[in-house]
């Protein structure tokens, strides 16, 4: 009998460090998916270090990308401005994480952070992640207590292993993801205008069931309210000013009255009241019907940026001088 | 498929086995309570079996469980008049019959005959938006053969309890196998099946590992290949011979993982219970002929269809020309069974007459030919794989334009593509100017490259040249003639097979720590 739970759990544990080594063994190198997020990460943070400092910096998700131009702030309220809009795949550990090194004393943050990053949950991760991780910040995974590096290396999928491999044994691999996105020299994207929305966008908008606000059991007890109180402390012993705001939100007739999306509401802007951050802009200025949208019910097109942008230029622009 | 949506479509989703909920809470919550109450009643032990295998169905769709409890009601209520004697044996018989029918009709076929009515006449005549639901097949066959053997005195009538639990055991619920009363009931007749044996655990738990290692690891790998092809038929895109060729393959690969995985994870699951079911699956590929092909394949519902269908209207017992028309009715019916559309009943149509073919030669041809026996095996399997393969493709397609489309491919009415390399053929004069052949590559639109080929020796290898699951699990020794060898079950559970479980478990589970879920292919028939 003592044989079924010895050997048994054997097979399992001798095949999972055989995983490992294999992936550990492909650290920093590239995947469809880790050179997608790398081009946007490592465009963004050029961006950053070119930038002097103080700057206004937006970090978020790709909503800040295809939701806030940074060109027009800086023009407009003359102060040196980054889009820093990577992916809402990463959770907020790992985005307050990439962002740190380079954050410097008397810089502003402004946050439109997506509604589905402040449901932080340890042990789940996307495949966006997990990609991006083993591809650019291979010492991120050190860091990890024992069960969130086991449960890192779980998640990285068969189909992506067979990419990497793929990619790895194919030199002039042809990464067509990459020109998906261009941006231009302060981190905006480029090719968001109207002419460009295909039909499969466009169906993507149409037919997306996201609904990001609508985030059942979110509790103030959640990683990522901590996660995030946490990185304001960090702001302000280094004295750098935190702003908040509503990311980009695709109106749908469903959330009228939703209890739901009350809920969240309250429970966002109770956490910024605790942690004395300003929310810049209205929820209802956050808000867009299909038509200002681009490839999905988090991304603005061209005019829907503009639009946004402006909203966002006359909030900061009281909070700016009156600071 | 006509007027019948799928529930993905719907917003609604399985209780897959290969799923987190199922794997990680619903099956150890039922192990648990299985083996707790089975200490000391096994009244209640059944009782929560039963209400699980009810939770595992409605969390599809919580509606549609009182459909199923319909069903199993009116069936249990009819059956009392089935095994009384004399005319109301008779009249509830053929109501039971009517019954399942009618309920499988319209929930399954009445927007398909509606459809194919509205094609005929031109007219609109009105459609119907029915959710198909799960399992309904399996569950109404297996109803259907209870009926007709106590209609025939093979068995006594049961408990409700015990029949709700024939019905709805949720191993076997939704995608069979297709069981008799009397392969399941006696054994949960038995006290031991009610004790905890951490050797049947064991057992059954690597068989379930094999049985999702086929379906995640195999059937999901190489449906990526079978996909692009069938895709691309949807669009009425170029693909090339090869490329049909292979695509094709790759979902008889598909399907036969798919299914066959699942049928191992049934009884893997069966024998965590102390429930041996019966095999579905033994090597189909390997077989000689299409006739050997039909009782390797789901040899469950072939059994159904012989027993129940091919054996009533008179089998092999009337002749010649009405054997051949049995075949194929019984066929034609068969491959309506498996979805309510015109390809499956064209690959009923075709396996019809394959077997006819394959009969009539059996009786005038095969006596007179004499190959070396390796040779004749390893031909016999191939040209079956190929008549196989070349008819999955009307099972697979979703219309029958597509389906035509990619089989006139296959024959080669749309020319060959042959890799550049053998280009230097087409300086034989056979070839100079022959239109027919061209040397453009074999996989000219990239929908397939040389790449995929390892996938396809390696599926090749593990189908002809490895035991199947039953065979490596002693399975047939281990539980014969309804009798269950506790030794032999041990003896088969070695430290080699522990370790090579473990790693086969961890290989099948890993997906669950990622995103994607696939879904068994069978759910939908």
């Amino acid at each position: 009998m003592t044989r079924y739970y010895l050997y048994f759990p054997l097979g399992v544990i001798f095949t999972y460090f055989i995983w490992q080594t294999i992936l550990d063994n492909y650290k920093g190198t590239d995947s469809s998916l880790g050179i997608f997020n790398h081009h946007i990460v490592s465009s963004k943070i050029d961006v950053l270090k070119k930038t002097p400092s103080p700057r206004l910096i937006i970090l978020a998700g790709s909503n800040a990308t295809f939701g806030l131009s940074a060109e027009t702030i800086q023009r407009e309220l003359d102060i040196p401005c980054v889009n820093f809009g990577t992916n809402a795949g990463f959770n907020v550990d790992f985005m307050t994480h990439i962002v740190k090194p380079h954050l410097k004393s008397g810089d502003i943050l402004l946050m439109p952070l997506e509604y589905n990053l402040y449901d932080y949950r340890p042990y789940e991760m996307s495949r966006t992640l997990v990609n991006y991780i083993f591809k650019a910040y291979p010492d991120y995974i050190s860091n990890l207590n024992f069960f969130i590096r086991t449960k890192l290396y779980l998640s990285y999928s068969y189909a992506d292993l067979y990419d990497l491999l793929y990619v790895n044994y194919h030199p002039n691999f042809d990464q067509q993801m990459i020109k998906l996105r261009k941006f231009n020299k302060f981190g905006d994207i480029l090719n968001n205008e109207k002419k460009y929305q295909t039909i499969k966008y466009k169906n993507a908008v149409l037919n997306s069931s996201l609904n990001p606000i609508l985030i059942e059991g979110l509790n103030k007890n959640n990683e990522a309210f901590n996660i995030l109180s946490k990185f304001f402390d960090w702001c302000k012993k280094n004295k750098i000013k935190v702003y908040a705001a509503y990311p980009n939100l695709l109106h749908k007739k469903e959330y009228e009255h939703h209890p739901q999306l009350n809920k969240t509401l309250k429970l966002i802007q109770m956490f910024y009241k605790n942690n004395e951050i300003e929310i810049i802009g209205t929820f209802e200025k956050s808000k867009f019907s299909e038509n200002y949208f681009f490839d999905s019910e988090n991304h603005l097109n061209a005019e829907g940026v503009m639009i946004r942008t402006q909203n966002v230029i006359s909030s900061l622009n009281k909070v700016l001088i009156f600071n | 498929m006509g007027s019948q949506f799928h529930p993905k479509e719907n917003g609604l989703s399985y209780m897959l086995f290969n799923s987190k909920e199922f794997i990680l809470y619903f099956l150890p919550a039922v192990i648990l309570g299985f083996f707790m109450l089975g200490q000391f009643n096994a009244k209640g032990a059944k009782l929560w079996l039963v209400c699980a295998s009810l939770f595992f169905y409605s969390w599809w769709n919580p509606p549609y469980l009182s459909l199923i409890i319909l069903s199993i009601a009116i069936n249990y209520g009819l059956a009392f008049g089935v095994s009384s004697q004399g005319e109301i044996s008779r009249k509830c018989f053929w109501l039971a019959i009517l019954f399942n029918l009618g309920l499988l009709g319209y929930y399954k076929y009445c927007g398909f005959f509606l459809d194919t009515l509205r094609a005929l006449w031109g007219k609109d005549i009105g459609s119907l938006q029915i959710l198909l639901p799960i399992g309904i097949s399996f569950f109404t066959f297996q109803q259907i053969a209870y009926q007709v053997d106590l209609y025939r005195r093979k068995i006594n009538h049961h408990s409700l309890l015990d029949f709700s639990l024939f019905v709805t055991f949720f191993p076997q619920l939704i995608a069979g196998p297709i069981v008799h009363h009397s392969e399941v009931m006696p054994q949960f007749e038995k006290p031991s099946t009610f004790k905890f044996s951490t050797d049947k655990i064991t057992y059954g738990i690597i068989y379930f590992s094999i049985g999702l290692f086929k379906k995640v690891v195999i059937a999901d790998g190489i449906a990526i290949f079978a996909n692009r092809v069938f895709d691309k038929a949807l669009i009425s895109a170029e693909i090339s011979f090869f490329e049909v060729w292979f695509g094709a393959l790759a979902y008889a690969f598909q399907i036969y993982f798919d299914f066959s995985g699942y049928s191992d994870m049934a009884i893997g699951l069966g024998v965590i219970f102390g429930i041996f079911l019966p095999i579905n699956f033994d090597s189909p590929y390997k077989a000689l002929n299409i006739i050997e092909f039909w009782r390797r394949w789901h040899i469950t519902l072939s059994k159904f269809l012989k027993d129940y269908l091919y054996a009533p209207l008179g089998g092999n017992q009337k002749g010649k020309i009405r054997r051949y028309i049995n075949l194929m009715v019984t066929m034609l019916l068969g491959g309506l069974w498996h979805g309510a559309a015109w390809t499956f009943v064209f690959w009923g149509a075709l396996h019809g007459v394959y077997l006819i073919f394959s009969h009539t030669y059996n009786f005038c041809l095969s006596p007179k030919i004499r190959l070396p026996e390796e040779l004749s095996t390893w031909a016999g399997r191939f040209i079956t794989l190929l008549l196989v393969t070349f008819a999955w493709v009307f099972f697979r397609a979703e219309s029958f334009e597509s389906a035509t489309a990619l089989s006139f491919t296959m024959l080669g009415f749309d020319g060959i593509d042959l890799p550049r390399f053998l280009v230097f053929l087409s300086n034989y004069p056979i070839l100079m100017d022959c239109e027919f052949i061209r040397f453009t590559g074999a996989f000219p639109n990239g929908y397939l490259n040389w790449e995929s080929i390892p996938w396809f020796i390696f599926l090749f290898f593990l189908t002809y040249l490895t035991p199947n699951s039953h065979s490596w699990m002693n399975y047939k020794n281990v539980f014969e003639n309804g009798i269950v060898s506790l030794e032999l079950l041990r003896n088969t559970i070695t430290v080699r097979k522990l370790f090579v479980g473990g790693i086969i478990f961890f290989i099948a589970t890993k997906p669950l720590f990622e995103d994607a879920v696939f879904e068994f292919l069978y759910f939908n028939f």
